[in-house]
């Protein structure tokens, strides 16, 4: 009887510690706190099991609560959640065969710079998925570095600094056009408008002239297009902003603008004004809407987007998010993009 | 985020960044054929083209050919994996 006490109490304990170093594993906030335990026990070897181990957890769970903190406004289907996966055993065969780059990470006193570069090529690795060709280089540059230097300011100063020595500055003297197009994207990022509408419409204008020749010739011009428009947009905010500024007829693509905006809407929960501008992009052919609400409007702009969804049957919603900067510049900030469907 | 991209995010699909660490590194290099041609000094950044060396080296890629590329600590360079 007692044998089989202890084997219980033993399988138990077996079950807890394997579902245990699971979730440490797979929930970022658990990884973090394996990775507070464990770097300051690795720090006593030089290499070995525990030191892979350490520089594992913490850089998996930094890169990735830091991406959770950017929510869902880097576009669907980019980021995937970070994992290192040590391959010193991996043959040669195994090399060829996957195709993908190995990065060499240092022992744990360079643990911030193995942070840097690990999330760098990460990043590298995610943006522009099946575009990363047809995106011009100082565009997909910018975008990386400018998303990275976030990445890192979420965690601390130190890692931001860091950040800037061994990644950003060497890339901004090998490459003059990428400071300004960065300064772009800032202006958009502070509206909410660099993750929630520009990397979605240069991705999406990407895949479209992947085998359009005269379009992919002109990509470059594209996005500054792109980014000319949108700048435009949010500095007319919150004057009234011209007709023709609403939407952009691009050579892929024709967006449009549609802004939760107005108390007297909010305040009545009147969803009707915004279905009637999303049947009137319909007749002007718009195929994709990018719908904005400021934080405080967030229920009912998701009220409107499902309206939408349902009374317009011409657009589908595509995607739902959140913003770290709403169109107003506060904190927080509601989004969707509406594609049509097929005519 | 909402909670049901929360645990999709948590759950599902990885992205996975392969690497060895910084002692395994040479005996990595001499198992997919590498080492001699770093240690010589013989190849060089595909990004930057600054020479190799065992302290430079940063990353390692499969070329098309059957050869292996290099990239140098320069992380901008890494921009072209």
């Amino acid at each position: 009887m007692t044998h089989y006490v202890w084997a219980w109490a033993g399988f138990i304990i077996f079950a807890i510690l394997f579902v245990g170093n699971y979730l440490m594993d797979v929930i970022p906030k658990l990884q973090q706190f394996k990775a507070k335990v464990l770097v300051p026990l690795a720090k006593r070897y030089r290499h070995g099991r525990r030191v892979k181990a350490a520089i594992k957890a913490d850089i998996e769970s930094t890169t990735n609560i830091a991406i959770l903190s950017f929510g869902d406004e880097l576009p669907r289907g980019w980021i995937n959640k970070m994992k290192i996966d040590w391959v010193e055993n991996e043959s040669r065969d195994d090399f060829f065969n996957d195709g993908d780059m190995v990065l060499r990470l240092r022992p744990l006193d360079d643990q911030d710079g193995n942070l840097v570069r690990a999330s760098h090529a990460f990043l590298q690795k995610a943006f522009f998925p099946r575009a990363k060709n047809v995106v011009p280089k100082e565009h997909r540059e910018a975008a990386v570095l400018f998303t990275g230097r976030k990445l890192m300011a979420h965690r601390n100063e130190h890692l931001e600094n860091l950040y800037e020595d061994i990644v950003l500055e060497p890339a901004i003297r090998s490459n003059d056009r990428i400071l300004p197009i960065m300064d772009r994207y800032s202006t958009l990022d502070s509206k909410g408008f660099f993750m929630g509408a520009f990397l979605r419409e240069v991705q999406a204008v990407a895949i479209g002239a992947r085998f359009n020749s005269t379009v992919r010739g002109r990509m470059r011009e594209e996005a500054s297009a792109l980014l000319d428009h949108m700048e435009d947009f949010i500095s007319r905010l919150p004057k009234r902003i011209p007709a023709d500024l609403w939407s952009r007829r691009g050579p892929i693509t024709n967006y449009a603008f549609l802004l939760v905006a107005r108390p007297e809407n909010v305040a009545t929960q009147n969803v009707d004004i915004f279905v009637t501008h999303a049947r009137d992009a319909v007749s002007n052919d718009v195929d994709r809407l990018y719908v904005f609400g400021a934080e405080e409007n967030r229920s009912f702009a998701a009220r409107v987007v499902d309206a939408i969804g349902k009374q317009v049957p011409e657009f589908q919603i595509a995607e739902k998010f959140s913003l770290t900067h709403d169109y107003r510049g506060q904190a927080g900030g509601y989004a969707a993009l509406l594609v049509r469907s097929e005519k | 985020m909402n909670s049901m991209s929360n645990l999709s995010f948590i759950f599902g699909k990885k992205a996975t960044v392969k690497a060895v660490e910084e002692h395994d590194f040479p005996a990595y290099l001499k198992k997919i054929g590498a080492y001699d041609d770093v240690v010589s000094g013989r190849q060089f950044c595909m990004s930057c083209g600054t020479r190799i060396t065992i302290d430079n080296l940063q990353a390692v890629l499969p070329g098309q050919s059957g050869n292996v590329r290099f990239i140098c600590e320069n992380p901008s360079c890494l921009k072209n994996n």
